[in-house]
């Protein structure tokens, strides 16, 4: 390379500036960080445990077969002698998946909910429980759950930027864990999220102008589904999850909440829990199916009675090596309020307005 | 920072920002099990802030590679574009590499490829005038930028030639100090097109500086 040695001095003089003289260029990944952790959480010790293998799309268009043991229905008076030892009391009626996620279905149909128009925002304000992770001195991860309230403004088409408002709320140490550090207490961080779409692209996925556009039909949207999950996971366990993230902190319209719950339910491998608490201390009638990444189920969280979506909530099916016994709340999350608006909130963020992330850089 | 960015660990930032681990460095061969890049980038899919720490190792040193090709304010701006990319695609990096540097380096290739236009103008403007508009310095001293060598002004005039994609390969290795290895990987392209590629624009180069040698060899003895 000797007859490079001129190129090679060239311009050599100049210094590439330290993280501190890069400051906007940080905050605006930090800004962009912050949002784009708002969507799959759920779905976190899949993407962390298997990371040597790299994430593959697979093929799908699987035909899921209906399964035979999930469209039978309410069991209504179930006799004694057959109930199980921790089921109900004779004459209660036996809980199955088909049967909760069937009334999830309906009062998702029936349910009065705004149509925001293309300018608004969709509000939501929940509460989420989730594994915080630390590097401990010896290299090791300390890990504790960390209880957050959230308030999220985003645009109904995606072409807008949004805004995500988060309060600490606490932090609890897990069992096999370490004590955490003193939270900074209600702490509010405003962290305004990408436009997801410049606007006349299609709708953008994550908006709810996009969630507009999927099928209603169930073997449409089962197709649609299986077609587009993420991951090397079984299909069905991905798909479970993948309905979880679809529901989460969004509004949902109507129709697709139904056929989503229903698709839910032609996913076997599921199964009734008849006492979940979500992240706000609800407690509801929840269906779960296990996770073979997570080792953990992962549960959809419904009020008893009105079977409203509460929330979620992943429990440990097993005792897991570093993360706890069977039965330990990984995660949890609870919705409380959505509405749409018409315009952002006022905030103060540590990212310049001339900052504010633009996302695709329309 | 009061970024609520959680790892730490022996990446201090006091460290000369010139050379991180280079590939083929794994944990064990670095200090105080600093995690490599892969591990980071897998965590980041949870914990998306842990990104921050990719930054912090390699944004000083993908801004001097852009600097160097577009001028230090554009270059702030592309390594923001660099790392929102990197980001939006961390799920898919290929943990067989434990060193992002090939990585970020073909997407900040990617991003200063949209100033290609203000890029060739900055290497005709040096070749025509000795000047170098890239290279900030006070207004008052003019004297500063120009350039000492006039062989550089034959190679800045060869720069401008050079194909984008030639260029890029040239650059990458001569300016950003990547392999051949850490270049095809860059740039994605087999190992060989990078041989060609390199070959080329060699000659390219030192037919400039050839031509350098006839035409400004007074200005020569100055840099020698």
């Amino acid at each position: 390379m000797h007859d490079l040695q001129e190129l090679k001095e060239m311009r050599a003089e100049m210094t590439g500036r330290r993280p501190e003289g890069l400051r906007s260029a940080r905050d605006l990944l930090l800004a962009e960080a912050r949002s784009g952790g708002r969507r799959r959480w759920a779905t976190w010790t899949h993407d962390i445990r298997p990371r040597i293998r790299p994430r593959a799309t697979l093929i799908a268009g699987t035909a899921v077969a209906v399964s035979a043991a999930i469209t039978a229905a309410l069991l209504a008076g179930s006799p004694g002698h057959s109930a199980p030892p921790a089921g109900p009391p004779s004459g209660t009626p036996v809980l199955t998946v088909a049967y909760v996620l069937g009334r999830a279905a309906s009062a998702a149909a029936a349910a009065h909910q705004p149509v925001p128009r293309p300018g608004q925002y969709i509000y939501v304000s929940s509460v989420a429980t989730e594994l915080s992770l630390e590097g401990g001195s010896n290299g090791q991860l300390d890990a504790w759950l960390t209880t957050t309230d959230r308030r999220i403004w985003q645009s109904a088409s995606g072409y807008r930027a949004g805004v995500l408002q988060r309060v600490a709320r606490g932090q609890q140490k897990l069992p096999w864990g370490v004590t955490p550090p003193p939270a900074p207490g209600g702490r509010v961080q405003w962290d305004p999220l990408s436009a997801l779409a410049c606007p006349g692209a299609a709708p953008p996925q994550g908006s709810y102008a996009f969630l507009a556009t999927l099928p209603t039909a169930v073997p449409q949207l089962q197709a649609w589904i299986y077609g587009h999950k993420e991951g090397s996971q079984p299909a069905n366990e991905q798909v479970w999850t993948d309905i979880g993230d679809l529901l989460r902190e969004t509004l949902v319209p109507p129709k697709l909440a139904a056929a989503l719950f229903k698709v839910a339910a032609t996913i076997p491998g599921a199964r009734v829990v008849r006492n979940a608490t979500d992240a706000a201390g609800r407690s509801g009638i929840a269906v779960a199916r296990y996770d073979s990444g997570f080792k953990a189920d992962m549960e959809l969280i419904f009020k008893p009675g009105t079977y409203q979506l509460l929330g979620e909530r992943s429990v440990l099916a097993k005792p897991v090596q570093g993360e706890g016994p069977a039965g330990t709340v990984v995660q949890s999350t609870a919705q409380l309020r959505t509405s749409v608006a018409s315009r952002l909130p006022h905030f103060t963020s540590s990212v310049p307005q001339s900052k504010l992330p633009t996302g695709p850089g329309c | 920072m009061n970024e609520s960015v959680l790892l730490s660990w022996d990446d201090n930032p006091r460290d000369p920002p010139a050379r991180p681990p280079r590939a083929g460095m794994r944990r064990g061969a670095s200090p105080k099990s600093r995690p490599d890049d892969a591990t980071l980038i897998a965590l980041s899919v949870v914990e998306p802030e842990v990104f921050a720490a990719i930054f912090d190792r390699h944004a000083t040193e993908i801004h001097r590679y852009a600097a160097r090709r577009l001028g230090d304010g554009v270059a702030e701006d592309v390594v923001g574009e660099t790392f929102l990319v990197a980001f939006r695609r961390r799920e898919r990096y290929d943990q067989a590499y434990p060193d992002a540097r090939p990585w970020l380096y073909g997407i900040a290739t990617n991003m200063i490829s949209r100033h290609r236009q203000a890029e060739v103008r900055f290497y005709r403007a040096l070749a025509r005038t000795g000047v170098d508009p890239v290279i900030e310095s006070p207004a008052d001293d003019v004297i500063a930028r120009v350039s000492a060598a006039g062989q550089r002004r034959g190679i800045a005039a060869a720069l401008a030639r050079l194909s984008a994609s030639d260029r890029n390969t040239l650059l990458l290795v001569v300016w950003a100090e990547l392999s051949y290895d850490e270049a095809a990987s860059a740039l994605r392209i087999p190992i060989g097109t990078v041989r060609s590629r390199l070959n080329r624009a060699r000659r390219k180069m030192r037919e400039a500086l050839d031509g350098g040698r006839l035409t400004q060899s007074t200005e020569e003895s100055d840099h020698a």
